[in-house]
């Protein structure tokens, strides 16, 4: 029994899979829409860096000292810490998501596995965030929006991008071959 | 007709495809395997992988969020 | 055991969602519609399952470039959209909004750390936040991750300015012109799309 099937919409609209390039149409609207009527493109990756300004200050540090949150990303010392532009955007993303995955009854609590995965993922982690920062967003800021807005940052940060995932995918690659198989 | 079992519940694609093509491609005597899996996205890529090499597949919904592909192995896909 | 409904959940859920957005109404008139467009794109990536971390991982290990042109529509549709925003914008008031931003070393480095991270994480940022809503406890620690390496990286930014190269923000209409830049981009994203075939084929 086949799992997806696209033909039937009605029926499938809130429940079944939609087919790839239909959801990247629709997300490429709602991203141009989203800059129709806010002026500012899609990205994720700013709201996080607030958050991290956020838990630093609370935790007694001073970054709005920091040239980075001064210059760039200056907008983050007037607006309030949750209801803000890019928080309310991912927050209502990470809702939409669990809308849809409850519609389905898809939801499930799924522990962390060992500690290899735990150390792989925060370090991961932090290779995001750090890259994000330095290319001024991730693969939705930098480089959908970046080449998108016609900014050669864009391009770079896509070039690399997938230089990086290749070297990294053979390192997944390498790991699971050797070291995962029974 | 041998029939193997894969869990790769709790794991993040691409893991759980590339594990399942590890496995058909090191034990060479498994004709069918059960891969059991809690990632919408990992059971979509076999799915996908399983359709283009051309193997006969099933899927069911064990509880919520987990997902069983029992995959027919063919002779196409070399990997 | 059997399937059971989620009805339930997805109820209350409802209710959260339109307490925030009465809430989000008292700062900012256009704060509810922002958390529609939110839920949306949210809805949109767990319905349509498009993974940008796939899209490179495919690639490489399976020769397989679906992920990747499916991002490359929502490169293409997202940059037609923009295009047209921007000329408007420019022609009424000589303002060009988007994302334009430094360009260097450290972009580069960026994408680099971001790509790898990407795959050995198995999620791209916004991947992660959704794979958190579908129950992931391990990406919770993935976001922790990402918050720390935000800090990190908005900390040394000035330190990559200063000491690697780095250029003024560009613009490519202010280099190529805009109808010139216009049609470069979409050769390039149309012709890369063709290009996957091939690549697949030539397997």
């Amino acid at each position: 029994m086949k799992h997806e099937q696209g033909k039937t919409i009605n029926k499938h609209v809130l429940i079944g899979p939609w087919p790839y390039w239909a959801g990247a149409f629709i997300l490429g609207l709602l991203n141009v829409l989203l800059f129709v009527i806010f002026r500012r493109p899609w990205g994720v990756t700013a709201g996080i860096a607030r958050w991290g300004f956020d838990l630093w200050k609370t935790l007694g540090g001073h970054p709005e000292r920091w040239a980075y949150f001064r210059e760039i990303n200056s907008d983050i010392l007037s607006s309030h810490t949750f209801f803000n532009q890019a928080n309310i955007l991912n927050m209502g993303l990470v809702f939409g998501v669990m809308l849809a995955v409850l519609l389905s009854s898809h939801f499930r609590v799924k522990r962390v596995k060992s500690r290899s995965q735990l150390i792989l993922a925060i370090a991961g982690g932090i290779m995001m965030g750090y890259g994000a920062r330095l290319a001024f967003g991730c693969n939705i800021g930098a480089l959908l929006g970046g080449i998108a807005s016609q900014s050669l940052h864009g391009w770079v940060f896509g070039i690399f991008l997938f230089i990086g995932a290749s070297l990294g995918t053979l390192i997944v690659r390498y790991y699971v071959l050797r070291k995962r198989l029974p | 007709m041998a029939k193997e079992r894969l869990d790769v519940l709790g794991e993040v694609c691409p893991i759980p495809l590339l594990m399942t093509q590890g496995v058909l491609a090191k034990f060479k005597n498994i004709d069918v395997l059960v891969v059991e899996t809690d990632s919408n996205q990992a059971a979509r890529n076999i799915l996908n992988w399983c359709e283009s090499c051309g193997f006969a597949f099933e899927i069911d919904d064990l509880e919520n969020g987990v997902w069983e592909i029992t995959i027919k192995k063919g002779n196409k896909c070399i990997f | 055991m059997r399937k059971s409904s989620q009805m339930l959940a997805v109820i209350l859920l409802s209710f959260i969602i339109s307490g925030f957005a009465l809430a989000a109404y008292s700062y900012q008139r256009s704060f509810p519609l922002l958390w529609a467009f939110g839920i949306a794109i949210g809805f949109v990536f767990y319905r349509s399952g498009i993974c940008f971390s796939t899209a490179f991982s495919d690639i490489v290990i399976f020769r397989n470039f679906r992920m990747f042109r499916t991002s490359l529509i929502l490169l293409l549709v997202s940059f037609l959209g923009f295009n047209i925003v921007q000329v408007y914008s420019n022609i009424s008031n000589g303002i060009i909004p988007g994302y334009i931003f430094p360009v260097g070393l450290h972009t580069a480095i960026g994408g680099i750390l971001f790509g790898m991270g990407m795959v050995l994480t198995g999620a791209c940022v916004c991947g992660t936040l959704q794979k958190l809503s579908e129950g992931f406890l391990l990406f919770w620690f993935v976001l922790g991750g990402v918050v720390i390496g935000s800090l990190l990286g908005a900390y040394h930014y000035p330190w990559w300015e200063v000491s690697y190269l780095s250029w003024e923000p560009v613009f490519l209409p202010n280099i190529f012109g805009w109808r010139v830049s216009w049609l470069l981009t979409v050769i390039i994203l149309v012709g890369v799309f063709g290009g996957t075939f091939l690549l697949e084929r030539r397997k």
